[in-house]
């Protein structure tokens, strides 16, 4: 698979973690977590730069929003 | 204007009044639903091979079903069927076009195996369809025989499939198996609570995009639903919610949340609301960890665990979307994470909402 800088060794998340894992597994781990993704297409919609790659979580309130207006997206059926 | 309630009528086999209503009604209620409990007397064996049975029973059916949608405004019930039951709700479904059902659950069913329940899903007359059938039930084999219009549903699947009829072999059951506290409570409850037909739609429509995305034949591309199992709290595929080839034992595997190591990986997206990706060598690893008894499918070559988020501030999951392939990837479309897409990212946050409507009701 495809391996690209938006994908991080475990190692980078959380050290000790990694230790755990048994030697050899070699998990790709996105560097972004759900909550900075969102907060990026967030800041995206509003027109304001993320800071970084990896930007702070949104907040209660924006995430509302967000939420609410991802649901009211229909998705297409029967992709082909 | 308050909502109108939701209403699951229940109805019985034959030879019988139906204990088993009068067990499952007061669990029903406890979970928050108007239970009805129809009776249509004891019918005898001899009464169902007259050719005019079912028919007659048909048209009492229906007119309990107006009644029903009439007192309670709930305009899509769902039902709970067993034995000569099933016959009749299929029949109705058949002969009377404005009956619509949201959830319809059949136990040791006599319907035909040719039943047109595709037909019945993609117009909406049905949202769900969840049918049981045993390994020890002599039942709808000779019903199937000697009983007109009948099947035996309830020994064997029906053979046209759809993505919203969830068909379970229970190896052990005889023909009135089902009528378990522990089967209401773990099975048939949570079926009702959670909106299934919507879940496996948004997983039919990512499987579309992903074959798209990545240029290969949707049949070879799998989706799981991971859920925490209400007894474990481990992450196991919710019943029903998988699309693609996979067999019983893939889908009945329990993964804990504190899990490390081989099988981390929907766990890790969980806990971490991380995209995780496995390559093939990483399944390899995880295949051999199962000494040669390995439940993954043996073509299985990639895997992605995306976690799908709860609540409002998208910082935990309720649960686990799994997508991965029984044929290589062929090239680099999947550089990013997935939950980067528009369409997956909008479809994670959907299942999220659908999961936590479905685990938040009142018992």
């Amino acid at each position: 698979m495809q391996v690209s800088s938006k994908f991080a060794p475990l190692e980078d998340i959380d050290p000790e973690r990694a230790r755990s894992l048994l030697p050899g597994l070699n998990l790709q781990v996105s560097k972004r977590t759900f909550g900075q993704i969102a907060a990026a297409k967030f800041n995206a919609a509003r027109g304001v730069a993320a800071a970084g790659s990896a930007g702070e979580p949104i907040g209660v309130d924006e995430a509302y929003f967000m939420r609410e207006a991802f649901l009211s997206i229909p998705l297409q059926l029967a992709i082909e | 204007m308050t909502a109108p309630p939701a209403v699951v009528i229940s109805l019985h086999g034959i030879k019988t009044r139906g204990v088993w209503q009068k067990d499952l009604a007061p669990e029903l209620a406890l979970a928050g639903y108007i239970p009805y409990v129809l009776d249509y007397g004891n019918l005898w064996a001899l009464q169902m091979l007259l050719r005019g049975t079912l028919d007659k029973n048909v048209d009492w059916l229906v007119k309990e079903y107006d009644r029903i949608v009439a007192d309670t405004r709930c305009r899509r019930p769902s039902i709970i069927a067993h034995s000569f039951g099933t016959l009749q709700v299929a029949r109705l479904l058949e002969k009377y076009d404005h009956v619509v059902f949201d959830k319809v659950i059949l136990a040791a069913g006599i319907v035909p195996l040719d039943y047109d329940w595709p037909h019945l899903l993609d117009a909406n007359r049905v949202s769900w369809v969840s049918s049981n059938f045993g390994g020890k039930d002599r039942w709808p084999r000779v019903a199937a025989r000697f009983v007109p219009h009948a099947g035996n549903s309830g020994t064997a699947p029906f053979r046209r499939l759809h993505r919203a009829l969830h068909q379970v072999a229970h190896p052990h059951h005889g023909h009135s198996s089902y009528f378990s506290q522990g089967n209401f409570r773990q099975n048939w409850i949570p079926t009702l609570q959670l909106d299934k037909r919507a879940v496996v739609d948004r997983m039919h429509v990512l499987v579309g995009l992903l074959a798209k995305k990545v240029g290969l034949p949707r049949h070879r591309l799998r989706c799981f639903v991971l859920v925490r199992d209400a007894v474990s709290g481990s992450l196991k595929v919710g019943s029903g919610l998988h699309l693609g080839e996979a067999s019983r034992r893939e889908l009945d595997v329990a993964i804990p949340l504190d899990t490390e190591g081989l099988g981390a990986a929907p766990a890790l997206a969980f806990n971490e609301m991380r995209e995780i990706r496995q390559s093939a060598e990483d399944l390899k690893l995880l295949a051999e960890g199962f000494g040669g008894n390995s439940p993954l499918h043996p073509d299985l070559k990639w895997s992605i665990a995306m976690p799908i988020p709860s609540g409002d501030s998208f910082e935990s999951a309720c649960g686990v979307l799994v997508m991965d392939g029984l044929v290589e990837l062929k090239d680099s479309s999947l550089a990013n994470e997935l939950i980067d897409d528009e369409n997956v990212f909008t479809g994670l946050v959907q299942l999220g909402s659908i999961i936590d409507a479905g685990t938040n009701l009142p018992r």
